[in-house]
Parts: structure tokens; C-alpha cells; sequence
């Protein structure tokens, strides 16, 4: 008799693909020359990935209609890349291929996954990842502001 | 039954997606501080999502083309007192509201292409986005020293 694949969660597929993707997220930013304008070393560029991705498998994790704030992180992420010479088009672009990078995991190893729950799961990515870049985007203007008074 | 494409299902789910993001939108203090008409507050979507469903037909990854459009709309957001942060959550609601239809009609898709087409979406979503926001945008100057703390 067939046996029956064992379906694994997007929480789990991203957990255990953590490494790989942020290693594809990495190869594609260094492919963008308005990223890699900016000097920076791999520890540097993807230092806060490990949190991003804790943060949205945790709200994967929890019930459907809960809405945990936003985490402190993304907004020092929003001042340390400002810091480092970053504008707010750079940001959007770090997090659109952060997204192309995690869709792209869950497409890889899409056999695993259960077709009646994946879309549900990719709408919560999005709304956290980008409620993350709001808050980034806000950490950065907010800096410039600063920045622009003094 | 033939499966239906994401491109497809969008095209005929055009007005549903617009409505439904408006309702979500409606329901944002932060963005409805802004006292606009549904055609102010819409009227940027069908282009949007006549954009990306051109997109979708085309061979994947390929990159998001220029969008003057969206340009265009980041400039009459600033012109209407958004700040960049509130062009980010429109977005965002955006990107929610074409999920959102998708899972209405999951039982007509074409599983095998589902995640690419989410990936191009993602993608198209967020290159209009970038250049919604090139009104809102100045290089910054590096600091000398960089930040404490956080790395990357």
C-alpha cells in the first residue's frame, strides 16, 4: 500500500529552511547594486534576519486572528540602517526579497505542504513582514527627522 | 475540472479585491485620517492589478518592468499629506486583499504554479511599492560611526 506523505507545517518548513534562506536572500541582495552600494559584510547585512523570521514563525504559531505588536527590533533595524547610509526605497527593497527568498523556500519543498492551509499562512507573512517594514520605515524616517532638526 | 490560472481568477476577482481592501482600509484610523472619496482612495488599484496580472502571464522571473503609474501614485499620496509609512500599509493591505481572493477561490488553482505566482506577486507588489515611495525618498548620508547594538 501507498504510504501517505506527512504534510509539515510553513512554521516548520521555515524553521527548518532558516539557513538556506537567508542564504538565498543574501545571494539575491548582492545582485542588487543599489544594496551593495552600501559596504557592508554579510554579518552585517543579514544580522537581522534570525529575529525576523523567529518573530513570523511565532505568529505562525499562534492563533489566526491574533495580533502581536510589532517587534522593537524592526525599529532598531529602521535606526542601524540608517545609521549605516540606508534610505527608505532600500528598505522595501531588503523586504521584497526577503518575501521572494521565503515564498521561494515554501515553493522548493511545496509537496509537503497542506494546499487548504498555505495560502492562509502566506497572507499572515505578509501582513507581518510588512507590518515590520512599516515599523523599519518609521524607525528611519523618524531618525532622518531627527537628523534634519539637529 | 481545469484548473484556473492566479491571473485569471484575479482578473475576474478585480472588484471584489478592491472592495475588499477598502473595507479593511475603512477600518485604519491611521489611513482614514485622511479624508479622501473612494475614487481618490482606489482609484490607483485596477492599474495596479492590471500590472500585475500582466505580470503573472509572463514568464516568471523576469524582473518587475517600471511602473510610472505607481511613481505617479506615491507623488499624489505625498500631495494628499500620506507619510511613507501609510503608502507601506496600503500595501500591505494590498498584498493581504489579492491572498485573500486567492483563498476564496483555492479550490480553482492551479497548485503546482500557486507559490510562484505568490512569489511574482510579492514581488510586483513591492517594486510598485519602491516606486510609490521614490516621492518620499532622499539618499541618506552614512554616519561615521555606525550604530551600537543590533547587527545588520
Amino acid at each position: 500500500m501507498m504510504k501517505l506523505k506527512e504534510l509539515a507545517s510553513v512554521a516548520d518548513i521555515l524553521e527548518r529552511e532558516l539557513e538556506p534562506t537567508i542564504k538565498e536572500w543574501l545571494r539575491r541582495v548582492n545582485l542588487i547594486p543599489e544594496l551593495t552600494d552600501i559596504p557592508l559584510s554579510d554579518a552585517d547585512r543579514t544580522g537581522h534576519l534570525p529575529k525576523l523570521y523567529y518573530d513570523l514563525i511565532s505568529r505562525l504559531r499562534l492563533a489566526k486572528d491574533t495580533h502581536p505588536p510589532v517587534s522593537a527590533a524592526a525599529a532598531a533595524h529602521g535606526h542601524l540602517r540608517r545609521a549605516q547610509g540606508y534610505s527608505a526605497s532600500m528598505l522595501i527593497e531588503e523586504s521584497r526579497v526577503f518575501q521572494v527568498a521565503t515564498f521561494g523556500a515554501l515553493h522548493l519543498h511545496q509537496s509537503e505542504l497542506d494546499q487548504n492551509q498555505v495560502l492562509l499562512d502566506v497572507m499572515v507573512i505578509a501582513d507581518e513582514v510588512d507590518a515590520q517594514l512599516m515599523e523599519t520605515v518609521r524607525s528611519l524616517m523618524g531618525a532622518k527627522l531627527a537628523e534634519a532638526a539637529a | 475540472v481545469k484548473p484556473e490560472s492566479v491571473a485569471s481568477i484575479l482578473e475576474r476577482e478585480v472588484e471584489s479585491t478592491i472592495q475588499n481592501w477598502l473595507d479593511f482600509v475603512d477600518q485604519d484610523a491611521e489611513l482614514t485620517c485622511i479624508p479622501l472619496s473612494r475614487i481618490e482612495r482606489t482609484g490607483h488599484l485596477p492599474k495596479l492589478l492590471l500590472d500585475l496580472i500582466v505580470r503573472l502571464r509572463l514568464d516568471s522571473g523576469l524582473p518587475a518592468p517600471i511602473s510610472l503609474a505607481a511613481r505617479d501614485h506615491g507623488a499624489m499620496r505625498l500631495q494628499q499629506g500620506y507619510t511613507a509609512t501609510m503608502v507601506v500599509e496600503e500595501s500591505r493591505i494590498l498584498q493581504v486583499s489579492i491572498f485573500s481572493t486567492l483563498q476564496r477561490n483555492l479550490c480553482g488553482v492551479d497548485f503546482s504554479r500557486l507559490l510562484l505566482d505568490v512569489v511574482t506577486i510579492a514581488d510586483e507588489v513591492d517594486s510598485q511599492l519602491k516606486q510609490a515611495m521614490s516621492s518620499y525618498v532622499t539618499p541618506a548620508v552614512p554616519l561615521k560611526s555606525p550604530a551600537f547594538g543590533l547587527a545588520g
